[in-house]
């Protein structure tokens, strides 16, 4: 009988110690709702659910241009190049989060150029378009740096694309110019 | 003896009902609200579908690097995929011919691989010609002919399906086959 | 023959006699002990009003999550370049000021969530607008520290203000609340009056369309 209780006291103390890790290692009520995130690199093809993009160059810059549109900040320019294109269907489907991601710091893609930036252009399956996305960050941001592209403006509970870049190792130009957006361009 | 066999048969039918009431309950709705469920009609077909009869009369495919996809000017590597349907209203809802939604599907056998929505605000320089609509038009309630045009990747598929949804008859929705 | 009875215990007879005492006097004595607590916290007098503080303009006004330095007030007719035409009786207002988002993400300059809501001349309601002065971009996205020239626009009566008029601008500042319950992601909310500034009214300058 002792052996019995013995045993079925062992067994409690490893379900309790079981579920105690259960619930210290299971994702919070933020951590279920987690994007799916993609990484890749510039110059590849990232892909993830409804979006593949490929990031192209990144430049630094004190003002830029496009045919447009001419943007002064009190921080300083990062110029992304970058292709976008949906996978699977075209509902809403647009490039709807395109964040920079510096330490503790977001920023989003600026919204200044209107037409001349690809963020928030509508995207086709399997065609991509390509065409610049402005950041405005404060001058001593320019560290290494996770650029996100996503869908929706809410990036949760789906594919989000993650490129690496380090923007320490890129020359600051006085001005740069970004061309238009076009699509079906590669 | 049959006491005893009175907990199983429960468990043997309420466990089904259980899990079959619940899952109508959470996703009915869900699949209700949806074009999920397609009817799928032969390459060239009539079809008499929420009233009204549909048939595809034409395909034609323009690439990119052809002529006319230069004069259109289609992207590199695309092509334009124009269907011509025809229409024919029988029951009107509010004296009015059923308003469809337009999209082209990649298949293979039964799946959906990729699906695309109408060129009407492309950069191109296409439309279909008169007398030829432009997508369903509802007050037009005789019998009548429009086009839907689409801008694909030349890695497309042969297998495509034009998918039309009409509101009213989801989660039905019409898949006719090019 | 009856056992005796034992002599009661300290703890018995502190029971007794505490039984005994009216719960009346223990009531009183209760109260009377909060009331004297209250010495401690500086008696039951009124708290102080706060005095609303003053930022001059040039000055910044650090919020929880933006610094704002109010600049100027502008009377101008309309701002047509901008698409910003006041009704017929109408001319604007444009409030302009530096605002910096000193939070980790961006912020927006919508009406009731951004922005708008934490520069409010006294007796007006929300902005017709919140522009980016630089490029006249409507409702910008703040980033984190980078400081930029908003100009509020508000349309006010013709006449209700001329130049050299004063304009008292209420500078308000929200508080922050985390994920909520149904909500997701962190939000500053709930506007509260939290200093103020007197501007003096000017005319746009003809070159200055803004």
């Amino acid at each position: 009988m002792n052996l019995r209780h013995v045993a079925n006291g062992a067994l409690l103390a490893v379900i309790l110690a079981v579920a105690a890790v259960v619930q210290h290692t299971s994702p919070g009520d933020g951590g279920w709702q987690q994007p799916i995130e993609v990484t890749g690199t510039v110059g590849d093809r990232v892909e993830g659910r409804n979006i593949a993009a490929t990031v192209w160059s990144a430049q630094v810059a004190r003002e830029v241009q496009t045919s447009d549109w001419t943007g002064q900040t009190t921080g300083i320019w990062v110029v992304v190049d970058v292709s976008a294109e949906a996978v699977v269907d075209e509902f809403a489907a647009r490039l709807g989060t395109a964040q920079l991601v510096i330490g503790d710091e977001t920023f989003s893609a600026s919204e200044r150029p209107d037409l001349d930036t690809v963020y928030r252009n509508s995207l086709s399956v399997g065609i991509p378009t390509r065409g610049p996305l402005f950041f405005e960050i404060p001058t001593d941001a320019l560290g290494k740096a996770r650029l996100q592209l996503g869908i929706d403006s809410d990036p949760r509970l789906d594919s989000l694309l993650v490129i690496p870049l380090d923007l320490s190792q890129l020359e600051v130009r006085d001005s740069a110019t970004a061309n238009d957006v076009q699509w079906g361009a590669e | 003896m049959i006491r005893r066999w009175v907990p199983v048969l429960a468990v043997v039918v309420l466990l089904p009902l259980t899990i079959g009431i619940t899952f109508q309950n959470e996703w009915g709705s869900y699949y209700q609200n949806r074009p999920s469920q397609p009817v799928d009609v032969a390459k060239g077909d009539r079809v008499e579908f929420g009233g009204t009869g549909w048939q595809v009369t034409e395909v034609s495919t323009t690439e990119a690097s052809s002529a006319s996809g230069e004069e259109i000017g289609l992207p590199a590597h695309t092509r334009l995929v124009t269907v011509t349907v025809q229409v024919s209203p029988d029951e009107l809802i509010d004296g009015l011919s059923p308003y469809c939604m337009a999209s082209l599907q990649e298949m293979a056998g039964d799946r959906v691989l990729r699906s695309w929505d109408d060129a009407t605000f492309a950069d191109i320089d296409y439309a279909p010609e008169e007398p030829l609509e432009w997508g369903c038009t509802p007050e037009t309630t005789s019998l009548y002919e429009f086009g839907a045009w689409f801008v694909i990747p030349d890695d497309a598929g042969e297998q495509l399906s034009l998918s039309l949804e009409v509101s009213e008859q989801q989660p039905r929705y019409l898949r006719l086959a090019l | 023959m009856t056992v005796p009875a034992a002599k009661p215990t300290r703890r018995e007879a502190a029971r007794a006699l505490f039984d005994r005492l009216p719960t009346k006097w223990v009531v009183t004595a209760a109260a009377g002990l909060a009331v004297l607590s209250t010495a401690a916290f500086g008696g039951l007098e009124d708290a102080p009003a706060q005095e609303l503080p003053q930022v001059l303009p040039g000055d910044t006004h650090h919020g929880a999550q933006l610094d704002i330095t109010p600049e100027r007030a502008i009377l101008v007719d309309s701002l047509t370049e901008e698409g910003y035409e006041p009704d017929p009786g109408y001319v604007l207002l444009v409030i302009t000021a530096e605002v910096t988002n000193t939070w980790n993400t961006p912020a927006t300059t919508l009406n009731g969530v951004g922005a708008a809501d934490n520069l409010r001349p006294v007796e007006l309601d929300e902005p017709l607008a919140v522009v980016l002065l630089a490029d006249g971009t409507p409702t910008p996205q703040l980033q984190p520290r980078v400081p930029v020239e908003l100009g509020y626009i508000w349309q006010v009566p013709v006449g209700s203000l001329e130049a050299g008029d004063p304009v008292r601008v209420d500078i308000y500042d929200k508080v922050y609340r985390a994920d909520g319950f149904v909500t997701y992601g962190e939000r500053f909310q709930e506007p509260f009056l939290s200093a103020f500034t007197e501007l003096t009214v000017d005319l746009a300058e003809p070159a200055d369309g803004r």
